[in-house]
């Protein structure tokens, strides 16, 4: 499949969910006169025929000439994919853990996962180090010196 | 004389110890960031928003500015030296600034790079001085029907105007729209689209997406490049500096570019990369020696360098005066400044003349520190080229993450920002803009409010944004941006048909 057929479909997908929920929105009892329908429906109509014109384009293309497409490759991005799908969940972990174990302990966690990651488990020393040492950097500038607020959690200082 | 009394107050606004400082570590931090490939201005503002939460405004809007334009002075570091410009703007400076280290001449192509940024600056910003308070008294007449026209004008631009597929371009300017218009409608208090998450009611935090999509997008894409060490060693950088005679025949190009830049940044989706590739194609034309552009030429150099400084201070005026950003980076920053309370636009000037002329007179400042930090310091500069990405990306990724958390001392906003920088990612894999799908998420919410408090007025007939003058305008110049991409786009597409059908 091509990037813009991808894109087409993603475009009508999007426009048409965008649609139902606009439709299946209460209309208010009083407000203004044009309401708060008007304005999505109209941008629910542009993403899908947006959407669907490349589409067309891009099957119209496909029958009538030998043009190359540049289609995507999953097979060749795994490590690429499975990268992004580690920094996900550690982001999300990271959020769940930053204010019951603070700032610096929950960081210096989120930074190992990310640093061994693409490091891929070598390097141990350097990323021990610079993990912590980017948790305690950040905190003191930001913590001490501009005096935002961040998580102390399990630590007293 | 009234541009230079309030330029005065603006000076008097900013010319304190602690606002010098964050002039001078805003530029370096931009000039770094601005330098490592594939991060640029956006990336560097969004990265670096954290440092900006407890400031008042003035300090943070010019810390803010400073970390734009050192991100456009450090952009041309990367592609002098090894041939990957730091982003789009820097594209142009690549042509002859990498045959210029090639042919042995590295230091004369930063220092002619630092020149011509500074000089395109500080053109810029006199212009800047004496056209934004009249555009500003302009905009003040302006009504919601003229409102909605301008952002109308200004999101049709940022697609027709930017290289790329048209149909892309709207396609993302209607996500955007989407994401915006989720959470509690500010006119009759209905909630829409939040799929019954509470979390959403609030709508979608702005910087939260812009952080996504330009922090951690950024990561995301470089994780495909995380072995490509780079070797920048001093010996081959040779003295950073330029004769007489070369300056001299870089001057022409840089008084035409500085100019040409300033008027390309002001207009809405054309900004810096299409100003600097413009300006270097006008001084091939214009050389006695066309040949030479592209195995080397000072020129070539000076000229793409001045015109996307200079169109980075132009960028400053559809911001500040209107409240319309052109640009991915000055959509973070109406968001940033959103976030502090401030609303840029004509009431600004009237209510803040200090900030929005403490900018401005930064500038100047900033500007002369740029210099300071780009000629004599360029050497242990560009070392940072030398960082390697596996200890870079964790770096921006973690800025980013604490950013994010300071915003609204919520973690749960970790699982929107991966949300979004795993959406940049995937636009940036089908080739589908991303500015326009900021600008939208940005503007949406006002769009949508002064379309329909124009249509309130007038009861509902759509004629109003046709009857008054200045709306009129406006849109025709939206449709004429439209039917000239489109004649554009299909011209292209005949010839690629030929040649498809030829070979």
């Amino acid at each position: 499949m091509s990037q813009n057929m991808l894109s087409g479909i993603l475009s009508i997908v999007f426009g048409v969910f965008y649609l139902i929920m606009v439709i299946i929105l209460p209309e208010p009892a009083m407000g203004d006169p044009i309401g708060p329908k008007l304005f999505p429906y109209v941008i629910a109509i542009i993403a899908i025929f947006c959407g669907a014109l490349m589409l067309l384009r891009e099957l119209r293309l496909s029958n009538s000439s030998q043009k190359e497409k540049i289609s995507i490759n999953l097979q060749e991005n795994k490590g690429l994919y499975f990268k992004i799908a580690v920094t996900i969940i550690l982001g999300v972990i990271y959020g769940l853990i930053l204010e019951p174990l603070g700032y610096l302990i929950a960081t210096s966690i989120f930074m190992l996962g990310i640093m061994f990651l693409v490091n891929q488990l070598s390097r141990k020393l350097e990323t021990v180090l610079m993990s912590i040492g980017f948790s305690v950097t950040t905190y003191v500038v930001f913590y001490l010196i501009l005096q935002l607020s961040l998580p102390r959690g399990l630590l007293s200082f | 004389m009234e541009s230079l009394h309030y330029l005065m107050i603006g000076f008097d606004a900013i010319l304190t110890p602690t606002n010098m400082l964050w002039i001078f570590i805003g530029g370096l931090a931009g000039s770094i960031i601005g330098m490592l490939p594939g991060l640029g201005p956006a990336t560097g503002v969004a990265v670096l928003i954290p440092l900006t939460y407890g400031m008042n405004p003035t300090t943070a809007l010019i810390t803010m500015a400073a970390i734009y334009y050192g991100a456009m002075f450090g952009g041309s570091r990367a592609s002098i030296m090894i041939n990957t410009p730091g982003d789009a703007s820097a594209i142009a400076t690549c042509f002859d600034g990498y045959p210029m280290t090639k042919n042995g001449e590295a230091g004369k192509a930063l220092a002619i790079s630092a020149i011509a940024s500074f000089i395109g600056g500080t053109i810029s910003v006199i212009f800047l001085v004496f056209l934004t308070l009249p555009v500003a008294n302009f905009a003040l007449r302006f009504g919601p029907a003229e409102m909605f026209a301008l952002v109308f004008f200004a999101l049709t631009a940022t697609v027709t105007l930017s290289q790329g597929n048209l149909l892309k371009g709207f396609i993302s300017l209607a996500f955007g729209f989407m994401l915006s218009s989720i959470g509690i409608d500010p006119q009759t208090g209905l909630i829409r689209f939040t799929l019954g998450i509470t979390a959403l009611q609030d709508g979608i935090d702005f910087l939260v997406a812009m952080i996504g999509l330009y922090a951690v997008a950024e990561v995301f894409k470089n994780f495909a490049s995380l072995n490509n060490e780079i070797k920048v060693g001093s010996s081959e950088i040779g003295k950073v500096m330029i004769s007489r005679k070369e300056f001299k025949s870089c001057i022409k190009p840089m008084l035409r570019s500085s100019p040409l830049g300033f008027v390309v940044g002001v207009l809405p989706g054309m900004g810096a990369s299409i100003g600097s590739m413009m300006s270097y194609s006008l001084e091939q034309q214009l050389n006695k020696d066309p040949k030479k552009f592209g195995k080397g030429a000072i020129e070539g150099v000076a000229a793409p360098e001045a015109a996307n400084n200079a169109a980075a201070s132009g960028a400053l005026i559809p911001l500040l005066t209107m409240g319309i950003p052109g640009s991915g980076t000055t959509a973070v920053m109406l968001g940033a400044l959103i976030m502090l309370g401030v609303k840029p636009g004509p009431m600004l000037f009237q209510q803040h003349p200090e900030i929005a002329w403490g900018v401005i007179a930064s500038i100047i400042v900033g500007n002369i520190f740029m210099i300071i930090i780009n000629l004599p310091l360029v050497i242990p500069l560009v070392k940072i080229l030398n960082v390697p990405r596996r200890i870079l990306l964790p770096m921006i990724l973690g800025l980013g993450f604490l950013g994010t958390y300071l915003l609204n001392y919520s973690g749960f906003d970790f699982l929107l920002l991966s949300m979004f920088g795993f959406a940049g990612y995937a636009m940036s894999k089908l080739d589908i803009p991303i500015p326009p799908m900021v600008l939208a998420l940005i503007l949406g919410s006002s769009t949508e409010q002064s379309f329909r408090r124009a249509l309130s007025i007038s009861q509902g007939d759509p004629m109003i944004f046709l009857q008054k003058p200045i709306s009129l305008v406006l849109i025709i110049l939206a449709v004429l941006s439209l039917v000239y991409s489109i004649t554009r786009e299909t011209k292209h597409r005949k010839q690629d048909k030929k040649t498809a059908l030829g070979a």
